[in-house]
C-alpha cells in the first residue's frame, strides 16, 4: 500500500517542526545549559592553557550538572580555534579558552588574514595572568641580568635568546629588552613548546630563553635553570628571590601572558551573565586556586568588563610592538 | 647497592594492591586507546586527567603512564589485522605484520609483538633505573642542528627501506614533505598552500592521511575481486616456530638497544626508532627480499623498539622535566596538576614516587603481557569475518578515526581524497611509507633547520662545525651512496667470496 | 600486447603530473619568502623540497622513457568492467558520507551508509544488515559520546 503525503501537509509539518525547534531554543536561554558545553582550546593537549582549561571544565561540569568537553584545536597560535568559535552558533554552548596577547597578534598581523577581531567576542572571565621570565643556564657565564646585558653590548647581535614565535609575549620581552637596555640580540624563535627552549638553554645551544614564569618556575626551583629577571613590576609568588625588571632599572621592560574564557559575539546576555557568575565562582573556589597554584600558574581573575579592557590594552601594546619590530634594523 | 634498595622500596610501592589495580586499569584503557581510531595516547591521557583529581598522586600517575605505554601495544593490533596503523609508531608494523596476517600468521605476529614489547619495555626499564641521570645530561648535547641531522638520517633510511624503487620513494618523500608544509607557518603565521581554505590553516593531520592511504585504499583495492578467501588462522601458528624464534630474538635484542638510546634524546618522535629498527633488520638479514612479505623480524624489531623507546623517553621527563613527545607533555601536565614536579628533586624529595613509578613500569609490562597473550587468538579470529562485514567495519573505523582526531568533517574529505591517491599509488606500485614518515618528520626537520640557521645567523656551516651533526650527516651520505650502489655492491660481493676479517 | 607497456605509460603520466605539481609548488613557495632579514622564511623549506621533487619526477620520466620502466606486470594498471564498477560503487558511497555527515549527522549517515555497503556487497540477510548498521551507527555514537566524551556530528537538518 502506498501512502501519499500532500505537499501542503509536508510544508505544514516542516513548519511546525521548525517552530518546535525555536521553542526549544527559547527555553534553553532560560535554563541554560540543557546540553553539553564545549570549550575550544587553541593548544595541543597538555599545554599550560589546556591544563588550566581542563581544571576549569571539571569544576564547571559540577556547577552546571552538564558535561563540559574540552576540544583541542591546535594551530596557528590559536587562530584555528578562534576561527572555529566564530563559525559556531552564538548560543553559549561553544566557548573558547584563549591567551592574550597571542590573539591580539593573530588579529593584527596582516599576513594571517584573520576573519575576526576583538569585537567578535564576548569576554566572560580571565583565569591566569602570568609574568614574563628570562632564564639562563645555571653555572653558565651569566650570574645575573646585568651580565647578560653587558655581553649583549659587547657581542652586539650575537647573544642568542630562544623563544616561541614572532610577535608573541616572549618576543615582546626580547624587543623591549633591546629598546630599554639599548642592545641588540639574536632571537631564535622557531622553538615549539617551552620544554624545547629549556632543553636548548640547558644544553648550551642558546644563551638565554624567554617565556612565562609558569613554564619554568619548577625547573628554576629544581636548579636546572637560572632565572635572572621577572619582566614585571611585581615579584613572582613562585620565585620570590628573582628581581623584577623594574628593580633592575627598566620599568618599561614588561610582558605577560593571560588565559581566559571567551564566547562568540551575540550570545544572549542572560547566558553570558550566568557564565560569568559561574566562572568567577569557580575561579575563586579553593580547589581551583590550589590546583592552579600547584601547577605554578599565577591567577589573575577578572570579570568580563575588566577582561575586555585588559585585552584592548594588549591591542595597543601589540601595535606598538609591531611598529618596533618593523623599525628594527635588519640583521 | 643503594640503587637496589631504592628500587626494592619502589617495588613495594608498586605492588600495593591499589597501585597494581590502577596500573591494570591504565593498561586496559591504553590498549583500547591504541586500538580505537582517532583517539591517540595524548588525547586519551588528557581526557582522563580530571578523573585522577580524586586519586592519590602515586596511583594516578601510575595509571596515566600505563595508558601511555599500553597504547603503544594497542596500535599494533590494527596494523597487523587490517593494515591501518592505530598510532604513528605502528606504521612500520604494517609492512610485514599485515602480510603475515594474510598468510594466516596473524597470531604469530601479534604474539611476537607482545613478547617483544614486554622484553623491550622491561629491559629499558632496567636501563632507566641504572643510567637515568648521567645519560639524560648527555642527551642534552643534541641541539637543533643535531636533531636536524638525525632527521636527515631518518629520511635517508626511508630510501634504504625501499631498495629498488629509489626514485619513486624519493618522490613520495617530497610529496609527504610538501603535505607537511601545508598550513600556517609555525613562526610567521603566514598560511602556506592553504589558498584561503581555513580548514587547511592547521595543515594535514597524520590520522586522516593514514586512514585514507592505508585503510580506505586497502578496501578499494580488495573490493575489485568479488570474493576474498577467508583467512584461516591455524591454532598452531599462534606460537612462533623455532626458526621464527631464532630470527625474532636477534631483532628483539637490537630493537631494545635502538629504542632505549633514542628515547633519551628529547624531541625525537617514537616513529624514528621503529623504522630505524626496520632498516637495521633488513640490513642484517641474510635474505632481505623476505621483508615486506611477512618477515617476522620486521614486526619484532620495530615493536620492541617503540616500547623500549616509550620507557626510556621517561628518563628526560623524570630527571630533567623535559617531555620528549606530545603524550609525555600531557603526562608531565598530570604530574604538575597532582603537585609533583619532575626533575632531579623528584628523586630526592619523593623517592617513593620516583622509584615506585619506575617499578610500576615492570608491573605494567607484566600486566600487558598477561592481558594480551590470551587475547591474541581472539584478535586473530577477527580476520575470519567474511569480507563484506570486515570492509564495512574498516570503513566505519576509518571514518570515525579521521573525523574524531580534530572533530572535522573536512578531515573526512581528506581521508577519502588520500584513499583515492593511495589506490593510485598502490596500482603504480609506488611505496607509500615515505609519505607518512615525511608527514611526521617534515615539521620537525623544517623547525630544526630554521632554528639552526637562526642560531648561526644564516650560516650553513653550523651543521658541519658541530661534531655530532657532522658525523650524522656523513653517515646519511653513506646510506644514500649504499642505497644507490647496492646492486653493484651485491654483484661485486658475490663475485668475490667475502673474506672473513674475524677469522684473522 | 606488451603488458609492461601499460605500467610504463602509467609511470610516465604520474611522473609528468608530479613534475607539474612541483613547478606549481616552487612558484607558490617563492611568494612566501625564501630568505629574508629575519633568516630563513616560510617558503625556504618548500622551495628546496619542490626543486628536489621536480628533479625526481624528471628523472623518473627520463628513466622510464630511455632506460626502462618497472618490471612487467600482467594486465592493465587500473581495473575495467565489473571490477571497476565495484570500486566506483564503494567510492560513491564513501564520498556520499563526506557530504551527508554534516546535514544528516553521524547516526543517520552511518546507518544508511552501512546498509548501502552491505547490500551492494551482496549481503541479503536482513537481520545481519539491521544489527550491523544499527550497532555501527547508533552504537558507535553512544560509545564515543557517552564513554569517551568525543562528540560525533549531529545533523543540522534533523537535529540529532
Amino acid at each position: 500500500m502506498r501512502c501519499r503525503i500532500s505537499p501542503t501537509l509536508a510544508v505544514r509539518s516542516l513548519l511546525s517542526l521548525l517552530l518546535l525547534l525555536c521553542a526549544a531554543q527559547g527555553v534553553s536561554a532560560a535554563d541554560y545549559p540543557t546540553k553539553p558545553v564545549t570549550i575550544l582550546v587553541g593548544q595541543a593537549a597538555g599545554g599550560s592553557t589546556d591544563l588550566g582549561a581542563r581544571v576549569f571544565a571539571s569544576l564547571l561540569e559540577k556547577e552546571f550538572g552538564q558535561p563540559v568537553i574540552v576540544v583541542n584545536k591546535p594551530g596557528g597560535s590559536q587562530q584555528v580555534a578562534a576561527n572555529e568559535l566564530v563559525r559556531l552558533p552564538a548560543d553559549g554552548y561553544n566557548l573558547l579558552f584563549v591567551n592574550f596577547p597571542a590573539l591580539n597578534t593573530v588579529i593584527l598581523q596582516p599576513a594571517r588574514k584573520a576573519t575576526f577581531d576583538l569585537n567578535d567576542f564576548e569576554f566572560i572571565a580571565n583565569q591566569v595572568k602570568d609574568q614574563g621570565i628570562i632564564i639562563v643556564k645555571p653555572n653558565g657565564p651569566y650570574k645575573d641580568c646585568k651580565d647578560l646585558i653587558e655581553d649583549a653590548k659587547k657581542r652586539s647581535g650575537q647573544v642568542r635568546i630562544g623563544l616561541q614565535g614572532i610577535l608573541t609575549h616572549a618576543h615582546f620581552g626580547a624587543l623591549l629588552l633591546e629598546r630599554e637596555a639599548g642592545v641588540k640580540v639574536r632571537t631564535v624563535q622557531q622553538f615549539e613548546g617551552s620544554g624545547a627552549v629549556a632543553a636548548a638553554v640547558m644544553g648550551g645551544h642558546i644563551d638565554a630563553g624567554i617565556d612565562r614564569v609558569g613554564s619554568y618556575a619548577t625547573k628554576v626551583l629544581a636548579g636546572d635553570l637560572k632565572a635572572i629577571a621577572i619582566m614585571d613590576s611585581e615579584r613572582s609568588p613562585f620565585l620570590p628571590d628573582v628581581p623584577t625588571s623594574t628593580e633592575l632599572g627598566y620599568p618599561k621592560w614588561k610582558t605577560a601572558s593571560s588565559a581566559g574564557l571567551l564566547a562568540r559575539k551575540g550570545t544572549p546576555a542572560p547566558i553570558l551573565k550566568k557564565l560569568e557568575t559561574a566562572a568567577l565562582k569557580i575561579m575563586n573556589d579553593p580547589e581551583h586556586v590550589k590546583k592552579m597554584t600547584t601547577m605554578g600558574q599565577r591567577l589573575g581573575i577578572m570579570g568580563g568588563a575588566e577582561y575586555r579592557k585588559y585585552a584592548e590594552d594588549w591591542h595597543r601594546v601589540t601595535k606598538e610592538m609591531m611598529e618596533l619590530f618593523a623599525a628594527k634594523p635588519k640583521q | 647497592m643503594e640503587a637496589m634498595n631504592l628500587w626494592l622500596g619502589g617495588l613495594q610501592v608498586a605492588l600495593r594492591p591499589e597501585n597494581v589495580f590502577f596500573a591494570f586499569i591504565g593498561c586496559v584503557l591504553g590498549t583500547w586507546i591504541g586500538v580505537l581510531p582517532g583517539i591517540g595516547p595524548a588525547a586519551g591521557t588528557a581526557i582522563l586527567i580530571p578523573i585522577t583529581f580524586g586519586l592519590d598522586p602515586v596511583p594516578a600517575i601510575m595509571m596515566l603512564c600505563a595508558i601511555y605505554y599500553g597504547s603503544q601495544y594497542g596500535g599494533t593490533i590494527t596494523s597487523i589485522l587490517v593494515n591501518v596503523p592505530g598510532e604513528a609508531s605502528s606504521v612500520v608494523t604494517c609492512f610485514d605484520g599485515h602480510p603475515m596476517a594474510m598468510q594466516g600468521r596473524a597470531g604469530t605476529a601479534l604474539g611476537i609483538a607482545a613478547i617483544g614489547s614486554f622484553v623491550g619495555g622491561t629491559i629499558a626499564t632496567i636501563g632507566v633505573m641504572i643510567v637515568a641521570l648521567p645519560l639524560a645530561k648527555l642527551a642534552l648535547k643534541f641541539g637543533p642542528p643535531e636533531i636536524f641531522a638525525l632527521v636527515i638520517v631518518g629520511f635517508t633510511m626511508i630510501v634504504g627501506l625501499t631498495g629498488k624503487r629509489l626514485i619513486p620513494a624519493l618522490l613520495m618523500m617530497c610529496f609527504g614533505l610538501i603535505l607537511a608544509l601545508v598550513g600556517q607557518d609555525p613562526v610567521r603565521g603566514e598560511p602556506r598552500f592553504a589558498f584561503d581554505v581555513v580548514d587547511l590553516y592547521d595543515g594535514f593531520d597524520f590520522v586522516p592521511v593514514v586512514m585514507g592511504l592505508f585503510g580506505i585504499s586497502e578496501v578499494l583495492l580488495n573490493i575489485e575481486q568479488p570474493v576474498r578467501e577467508v583467512i584461516k588462522t591455524k591454532l598452531s601458528s599462534l606460537i612462533p616456530s623455532k626458526e621464527e624464534w631464532k630470527a625474532a630474538s636477534g631483532a628483539i635484542a637490537r630493537g631494545t638497544t635502538l629504542g632505549f638510546f633514542m628515547g633519551l634524546v628529547p624531541g625525537i618522535s617514537s616513529v624514528i626508532p621503529t623504522f630505524v629498527s626496520y632498516v637495521v633488520e633488513k640490513a642484517v638479514a641474510k635474505n632481505p627480499e623476505r621483508f615486506g612479505r611477512g618477515a617476522i623480524e620486521g614486526v619484532a624489531g620495530p615493536e620492541t623498539a617503540n616500547n623500549a623507546y616509550s620507557q626510556s623517553a621517561m628518563i628526560p621527563l623524570l630527571t630533567l622535566g623535559l617531555p620528549g613527545s606530545p603524550t609525555l607533555a600531557v603526562i608531565m601536565g598530570a604530574f604538575l596538576i597532582n603537585g609533583i614536579t619532575p626533575g632531579p628533586l623528584l628523586f630526592r624529595d619523593r623517592p617513593d614516587l620516583a622509584w615506585g613509578l619506575i617499578a610500576s613500569f615492570y608491573v605494567g609490562n607484566v600486566i600487558l603481557l598477561i592481558l594480551n597473550l590470551p587475547l591474541v587468538g581472539l584478535w586473530a579470529r577477527l580476520l575470519e569475518i567474511p569480507y563484506q562485514y570486515l570492509y564495512s567495519g574498516v570503513l566505519l573505523f576509518c571514518f570515525v578515526g579521521a573525523y574524531s582526531v580534530r572533530q572535522s568533517t573536512f578531515d573526512l574529505g581528506v581521508a577519502v581524497l588520500f584513499g583515492v591517491l593511495g589506490y593510485i599509488f598502490r596500482k603504480l606500485d609506488w611505496p607509500m611509507a615515505p609519505i607518512i614518515l615525511a608527514l611526521i618528520l617534515g615539521p620537525m626537520a623544517e623547525k630544526a633547520l630554521r632554528t639552526s640557521l637562526e642560531m648561526s645567523g644564516g650560516d650553513f656551516s653550523i651543521f658541519i662545525s658541530r661534531p655530532i651533526s657532522a658525523v650524522l650527516l656523513g653517515s646519511s651520505l653513506l646510506i644514500l651512496a649504499g642505497a644507490a650502489l647496492q646492486d653493484h655492491l651485491r654483484r661485486w660481493l658475490t663475485r668475490q667470496p667475502p673474506t672473513s676479517p674475524k677469522a684473522a | 600486447m606488451a603488458t609492461g607497456a601499460h605500467m610504463n605509460k602509467a609511470w610516465k603520466v604520474a611522473g609528468a603530473a608530479f613534475l607539474a605539481f612541483s613547478v606549481f609548488v616552487v612558484a607558490e613557495a617563492l611568494r612566501y619568502g625564501f630568505l629574508d632579514e629575519y633568516g630563513p622564511g616560510p617558503g625556504f623549506f618548500a622551495v628546496l623540497v619542490g626543486i628536489l621533487m621536480g628533479i625526481m619526477s624528471l628523472a623518473l620520466v627520463i628513466k622510464v622513457t630511455f632506460i626502462g620502466g618497472p618490471e612487467e606486470k600482467s594486465g592493465s594498471v587500473f581495473p575495467r568492467g565489473e571490477e571497476a564498477s565495484r570500486v566506483l560503487l564503494v567510492l560513491g558511497g564513501i564520498i556520499g558520507v563526506v557530504f551527508l555527515l554534516q546535514p544528516l549527522g553521524f547516526r543517520v549517515t552511518m546507518f544508511v551508509f552501512l546498509i548501502y555497503m552491505l547490500v551492494s556487497l551482496g549481503v541479503r540477510n536482513v537481520w545481519i544488515i539491521a544489527t550491523m548498521s544499527l550497532g555501527g551507527s547508533f552504537g558507535t555514537y553512544h560509545v564515543f559520546y557517552h564513554w569517551l566524551k568525543m562528540p560525533l556530528p549531529i545533523g543540522y537538518l534533523l537535529g540529532f
